[in-house]
């Protein structure tokens, strides 16, 4: 997983900070994490392994309640803090006004920060039919490391069709065009 | 209300699906809000009014096969609520009463949309065994038509905006409910939590929820139920499961698309299903007799029994559960036992014998329910057993 500071470098480290009681998880790399506990000062804590070369000073130390932001959505007037307890916002508004604090969330919720499913006004069909195309690509190779190969053969046959539609679609429009 | 529910028998409960009866039921869930409205929790009582509008207005317009009917729940009494959250057609949120929401129901149940529980929308559909491809066409149909319709607060990095910061991207909640007495015994379910969070999925162990009677029906008494919780707070640890039942779910929503979701969680969930049924023919060939007598003593309880708690019902089933699968459970079939594993809920129990009860009357008609189906199954085993080996 990348660094979910710079989301350049490989992360190696789990950073937890404690606010208010609740344990928040981030994966880090080294350089993030030595920035990190700069602008920490003493409260922070460290889960999971600890770097080697900060071995040799103390890993953990007594967690401190840091002071809570007291940012609130310009829309629906939720406060940060509320957003970073329960994981839940209020309005759409939210995930702008909130976006340093809920990016790095979304990436330890769910591995990923940008969506790769269906979007409600696709009604370009070659749109929707490249999306699929890119879907079935992906699956085919995890169907191929996962040893599927039954799976894996009915998804290059998905492939192979939805390629053909695709330059048959070009080809016509091309036609209809020139 | 619930009368005439209780005699749309889901058709789930056939247990014909894919991998049954190693997985119970599929269930997928897709949440949706409109745009230009704040989520439900912040609005007003007219914004409210106004959303349930809009959708129930779409809902009607769109010309779905059995076309549905909307009740808002200030217009259902406690015990309908809860039966429809029992049937895992609302979601926990509005079963607890905390929403002033309500639930469109296809006429032959196949889907329901809850409106105003967590999100605007909430749609849901089942299917015995694991149908995922088929539960997912269904809810996309739906869904397309509705994008007609109404505009959804969608944005183009994160994809569907939902108040849970878990179900944001896709919206697709997607959970199989498994019945593994087989790695139970084995000990592999911690192994099992460990593999399925790599592949960013959770194991839940199924528990029953105790709701208390709420203002204004304080005369009410408590029920014991399964709830759908798409939060996941409500599902309990590997170790607190009942009736070995668990509940496979997946943790990603956004990074993947809505066909990668159900891909990962169907290979996850048919890997299970084969490890399972390893273990069950490894426990029949070293602990024949062990899994016999447990079998014929759940069917004795189950054919005789007067009184019978929830957690013992769930206990019971599953051994009758496993004996059918393994042939020890001679005039047992999969439709009876799922359809048990829905009634010995609180609610369909009151639905079934018409009132409100306190838990002792529960416990009565539970068992009652039991005898019924299991008595004569008992007593086949009974002759069996009696009746002399001739080779």
């Amino acid at each position: 997983m990348l660094c979910q500071r710079c989301h350049k470098n490989l992360a190696t480290v789990r950073y937890a900070e404690v606010v208010s009681g609740k344990v928040r998880e981030l994966p880090l790399c080294q350089d993030c994490l030595a920035k990190r506990q700069e602008e920490a000062g003493a409260g922070f804590e460290l889960s999971g392994p600890v770097p080697a070369s900060r071995t040799g000073s103390p890993a953990a130390k007594t967690p401190r309640p840091r002071a809570r932001a007291v940012r609130a959505c310009p829309s629906c007037e939720m406060h940060v803090g509320k957003v970073l307890d329960t994981g839940r916002v209020q309005c759409p508004a939210c995930y702008e006004a909130f976006k340093a604090e809920i990016e790095p969330m979304l990436a330890g919720l769910h591995g990923g920060i940008e969506h790769c499913g269906k979007s409600p006004r696709m009604n370009d069909h070659r749109a929707r039919k490249s999306i699929e195309l890119q879907t079935k690509r992906a699956l085919l190779r995890t169907a191929i490391e996962m040893e599927h190969y039954e799976e894996a053969a009915t998804l290059r046959d998905a492939i192979q069709r939805l390629e053909s539609e695709l330059e048959n679609g070009a080809a016509f429009q091309g036609s209809r065009h020139g | 209300m619930v009368e005439a529910w209780v005699q749309n028998r889901p058709p789930w409960l056939s247990g014909t699906g894919p991998d049954a009866p190693v997985v119970v039921w599929s269930q997928c869930n897709l949440m949706r809000n409109l745009a230009g409205f704040f989520f439900p929790a912040a609005c007003t009582h007219d914004e409210i009014h106004a959303i349930e509008e809009r959708i129930v207005t779409a809902l009607d317009s769109m010309g779905m096969p059995g076309a549905g009917v909307y009740y808002p729940l200030e217009r259902l009494d406690r015990l309908d609520t809860i039966f429809l959250g029992e049937r895992r057609l609302i979601p926990f949120d509005l079963v607890h009463g905390t929403a002033q929401g309500g639930v469109y129901l296809a006429q032959d149940l196949s889907y329901a949309v809850a409106i105003n529980g967590a999100d605007h929308l909430c749609m849901t559909a089942l299917a015995g065994g694991l149908e995922l491809d088929e539960l997912w066409n269904r809810l996309n149909a739906l869904d397309d038509g509705l994008a007609d319709c109404v505009d959804y607060a969608f944005d183009k990095r994160r994809g569907y905006l939902t108040s849970s910061l878990g179900h944001v991207g896709t919206g697709l909640k997607v959970s199989v409910l498994l019945h593994l007495p087989g790695l139970v015994a084995a000990n592999a379910m911690a192994g099992l939590v460990q593999v399925a969070r790599q592949r960013r999925h959770a194991i839940h162990g199924l528990k029953p929820t105790v709701v208390q009677a709420l203002p204004p029906d304080q005369s009410s008494y408590m029920s014991e139920s399964f709830f759908s919780d798409l939060s996941g707070a409500l599902y309990g640890d590997i170790n607190e499961a009942q009736g070995d039942l668990f509940l496979l779910t997946n943790l990603s929503a956004l990074g993947a698309s809505e066909e990668e979701i159900l891909f990962h969680i169907r290979h996850t969930a048919a890997d299970i299903v084969e490890r399972e049924r390893r273990a069950r023919q490894t426990l029949l060939n070293k602990e024949r007799i062990q899994i016999e007598d447990r079998v014929a003593r759940a069917l004795a309880i189950a054919g005789s029994a007067h009184l019978m708690g929830f957690t013992e019902g769930l206990g019971v089933l599953s051994s009758i559960r496993l004996g059918h699968d393994l042939g020890l459970a001679p005039g047992c079939t999969l439709d009876t036992l799922n359809e048990l594993l829905l009634t010995l809920q609180s609610a369909h129990i009151k639905a079934h014998i018409g009132h409100d009860c306190d838990e002792w009357t529960l416990s009565v008609e539970r068992a009652r329910l039991f005898r019924t189906h299991f008595a004569p199954a008992q007593k086949r085993m009974r002759h069996r057993a009696d009746t002399p080996d001739k080779e």
